[in-house]
């Protein structure tokens, strides 16, 4: 197996003089800064020599105190091996560019979008430079910038000017001020291209075609996303999909708060996963301030957050069940009912029903209560019975398999491309997951497989959440037998976190897939930048190559077993 | 196929199963680390304003409480919370150094006005002074304040005293090396 090192010194010997800084630290992450020149045929060399296939996400930070940007390209392997390549490119304030990496990874687009709208950072090369998450009218104000002072501007008090456009909406617009412009910190003019409905409608080619619009406020939808499908009678020739509606600035919230008060910010990226996405921060936060959380800490977070998977996975599946048969109403709410149990096996630890808030920096908050092992060992025995008579029922009904089967395939090749991760990967024959790709907590050591399944459809993408079900039950029982009794926090937590000046990517496996939180330290109380790399951002980023053509009618099939949340994609 | 799901539903049907509750009348049985509104132990809380400063939402703010100790807590600043900010999230609970703020079963906090969700230090607090305690506690609060005033007058007189004699003395010393130096 490769290790980070090995993947470092051949880096080193083919590419002399373009790898700046180099680290590898902890033992799995390998740290380099890039030459901005040079970064594509970097990368490039890393994917064909040395399996690098998996584009991970990428991360913008603003360095305003040295002049720079820096944009961390996040890169990782399908199971070559367990290397993550995390590099660094820098490029001035003033003038930011830097090469665009979509020519050799297709999910780079979103991410290096975001980055545009949010910091403007030119991708040279990009093919689709169009704002993603922000509203049209506000792309040139990069709010992610440092020196950003707010929409209406809030440190002179001055107010965006108000425009009443033809059609009768009304348009917000910021003038940028005579010594901005002089300085060139402001563009000037904003960047022209054409809008989301331009775009789509450029697209019809004959008459026979028409667009027809799911949501923004649909009842197949997780929340509000816009989701537009050019048909070409019952066929989908080409499907558009347009997110932002509940951008909720949660990055930018938490480089304003101290990194306690980051915790319970976390809970709201998605309900759903709201304990992994605690430990994802916490983790990554951990790892700036070199702490470890004892043995009995590390077991607590592994059963409430396999418990929380339990939940996770029993509402996705109800929900799949509404959405391709809306008048069936009774496998959601029995799901409802099984679930029950297992939110209240939860609850009597964190005390609360979904926003739990729960680990803490170096541990957690409570420890388990009297009885909890008893009241769980019988949740899981009722959730592992009702979770066979389910999957007998799914194999025994034939309108459910006519329904399912072939529906929306992914070819193992295909999900690797399009850069999705969790269920829907696992379903394409791909064994990964970070439990065994990135150990995390106690995970090494702990008796569990990877669910995987041959033929990529919709059918196969429910069967892996069901069979997870099962296995997370086996853990669960597991730790319960083995839990220490001892500590629930660190010794050595500061009363004040000020992590050392640094950057820490921690990642986990959500219920839906590769939860990974980047966080960056100057030194003082306060994150300069958190950024968090949502499964399901990926996920709907694959649906339009996806739903390309599917029949009307499986469209609610295939993105509804996906079990998206549009509230961790707007963030 | 359709009789095994049939077979289901009916067994689902007279298991028994409580789903629903009758909730006004019946309120569900809440674990003890449940995060309802808060509880302040009005005896022990030093009115520090650590719960202030670490609230996420910054929805509790420190405000004078007449009926408080002013032995413990000199300015008399105890915590009042606006629910309608509050996320439960219970970083104030965990942070508070003498341990005096916790979190109730209680969940029912609607009200017809705004005014209703800001729950004062009455409100939240238990363990009230009684009013003989509190002219109890006034009165040692000024034995306090007295006997601090009659220290500090003490210490400053030492202080005038040392000083004094510091000056004499270093009159003598600085005339030691100019002896010396003769």
């Amino acid at each position: 197996m490769k290790t980070a090192n090995d993947v470092l010194s051949a880096l080193q010997s083919a590419f002399p003089g373009v790898i700046e800084e180099a680290k590898v630290a902890p033992e799995r992450q390998l740290w380099a800064t890039v030459k901005p020149e040079r970064i594509v045929e970097v990368c490039k060399y890393l994917r064909d020599n040395h399996g690098f296939d998996h584009y991970s996400g990428a991360v913008g930070v603003d360095r305003i105190d040295e002049g720079l940007f820096e944009v961390t390209e996040l890169l990782a392997s399908h199971g070559a091996h367990k290397v993550v390549a995390l590099l660094k490119v820098k490029t001035p304030r003033a003038n930011p560019r830097v090469k665009s990496l979509t020519g050799l990874y297709w999910n780079a687009n979103w991410y290096e979008r975001e980055i545009w709208e949010m910091l403007g950072i030119d991708f040279e090369g990009h093919p689709e430079l169009y704002p993603l998450l922000l509203p049209d009218e506000l792309v040139g104000a990069w709010p992610w910038r440092k020196d950003f002072k707010g929409y209406p501007d809030v440190t002179t008090g001055e107010r965006a000017i108000e425009t009443i456009t033809p059609d009768g909406y009304t348009k917000y617009h910021i003038p940028p001020t005579q010594a901005e412009i002089e300085a060139g910190t402001v563009p000037a003019q904003r960047p022209k291209y054409p809008t989301f409905r331009e775009r789509e409608e450029m697209e019809i080619k004959e008459t026979s075609e028409m667009i027809l619009h799911l949501g923004p406020q649909h009842a197949l939808v997780p929340g509000p996303f816009l989701l537009d499908i050019l048909v070409d009678g019952e066929r989908v020739r080409k499907a558009f999909l347009d997110v932002g509606y509940i951008h909720k600035g949660i990055e930018k919230i938490m480089e304003n708060r101290t990194y306690v008060q980051g915790i319970p910010i976390t809970d709201r990226l998605c309900y759903m996963a709201a304990l992994t996405n605690n430990e994802a921060y916490c983790g990554a936060v951990e790892r700036l301030l070199g702490i470890e959380p004892p043995e009995r800490a590390q077991y607590i977070r592994v059963i409430t957050q396999e418990l929380s998977r339990i939940q996770s996975h029993l509402l996705g599946t109800a929900e799949f069940l509404t959405l391709i048969a809306s008048p069936v109403y009774s496998p959601f709410l029995y799901m409802i009912i099984d679930r029950e149990d297992v939110i209240s096996c939860i609850e009597s630890v964190t005390g609360a029903r979904i926003n739990h808030s729960f680990v803490r920096f170096g541990g957690v908050r409570n420890d388990l209560p009297d009885g909890f092992k008893d009241m769980t060992l019988d949740a899981l025995k009722m959730v592992r019975e009702k979770t066979e008579e389910y999957k007998e029922l799914f194999l025994s009904d034939s309108i459910y398999k006519r329904r399912m089967e072939g529906i929306g395939v992914l070819s193992p090749s295909e999900a690797r491309r399009l850069g999705v991760s969790g269920p829907p990967l696992r379903a394409s024959d791909t064994p990964y997951d970070m439990r065994r790709e990135d150990p995390y907590l106690l995970y090494k050591d702990l008796d569990f497989d990877v669910i995987t399944r041959k033929e990529g459809d919709s059918k196969a993408r429910i069967e892996v959440r069901l069979d997870e079900i099962i296995e997370s039950c086996y853990i669960v029982e597991q730790c319960l037998d083995q839990i220490p009794s001892g500590p629930i926090m660190a010794d050595k937590v500061p009363k004040r976190i000020r992590p050392d000046p640094g950057e820490a990517y921690y990642r986990v496996e959500d219920h839906r897939g590769e939860m990974g939180f980047f966080v960056v330290s100057d030194g003082t109380d306060k994150p300069v930048k958190v950024k968090a790399r949502g499964p399901v951002y990926a996920y709907f980023q694959a649906l339009p190559p996806l739903l390309e053509g599917v029949y009307i009618a499986d469209v609610v099939a295939i993105a509804g077993s996906m079990d998206a949340c549009t509230s961790e994609v707007d963030r | 196929m359709v009789l095994k799901a049939l077979k289901m539903t009916l067994k689902r049907s007279i298991s028994g199963v409580e789903v629903t509750r009758l909730y006004p009348e019946k309120i569900m049985d809440l674990p003890d680390a449940e995060r309802g509104i808060h509880v302040l132990e009005i005896r022990k809380c030093i009115g520090c304003g650590a719960c202030a400063r670490i609230c996420p939402n910054g929805c509790i703010e420190m405000v004078e409480y007449k009926r408080g100790n002013p032995v413990k807590n000199k300015r008399l600043q105890y915590p009042k919370i606006d629910y309608g900010r509050c996320m439960f999230c219970g970083l104030c609970v965990d942070d508070c150094p003498p341990d005096c703020l916790h979190m109730s079963k209680t969940f029912e906090i609607a009200g017809w006005d705004r005014d209703d969700i800001i729950y004062g230090t009455e409100d939240i607090g238990v363990g009230m002074y009684t009013d003989q305690e509190l002219s109890e506690l006034a009165e040692e609060a000024r034995k306090a304040e007295e006997e601090k005033k009659r220290k500090a007058a003490e210490a400053a007189k030492a202080k005038k005293a040392k000083a004094a004699k510091a000056e004499a003395g270093e009159a003598a010393s600085s005339e030691k090396p100019a002896k010396k130096a003769e």
